[in-house]
């Protein structure tokens, strides 16, 4: 790819994706596995409350890590169920 | 400078922008925090 195309990312892509439908149990090390797998992760906020359960705000350091991991993410499966993965807005 | 190097100084000015580390604060501001918790990094974790 070119280098300018490279330079040219999509408005949307960031280095924060918000991840839905993750089990509920899913602990520190599961979380740090599955992501940390596209990039060094700046922070993971995860739900805690009865309406932000299962959900998770992933931080990369790099963009490009996170445009990655959100491309591999996108309808995985963890434990039965498909992860919803975006960008946060 | 040909219109071309300019446009890549543009994009990648705009990348480093986007790219940049983000601190603590600026994470709390774009982030929520009610409902939600910091996830501390295990032990075992040692990115590159």
């Amino acid at each position: 790819m070119a280098l300018a195309e490279q330079l040219r990312l999509p408005p949307e892509v960031n280095q924060i994706i918000y991840v839905r439908n993750l089990p509920l149990k899913i602990t520190p090390e599961q979380l740090f596995e599955i992501f940390g797998k596209y990039g060094p992760i700046r922070q993971i906020r995860r739900g805690v409350a009865s309406d932000t359960k299962g959900s998770a705000f992933v931080a990369y350091e790099d963009i490009f890590d996170a445009k990655n991991a959100l491309d591999h993410l996108k309808g995985l499966q963890v434990a039965g169920k498909y992860l919803s993965v975006n960008y946060l807005q | 400078i040909t219109p071309k190097n300019l446009q890549m100084l543009r994009l990648s000015k705009e990348l480093q922008e986007r790219n940049r580390h983000l601190t603590d604060t600026e994470l709390d501001e774009i982030l929520p925090s009610d409902g939600y918790e910091i996830v501390k990094p295990p032990e075992s974790y040692k990115p590159q």
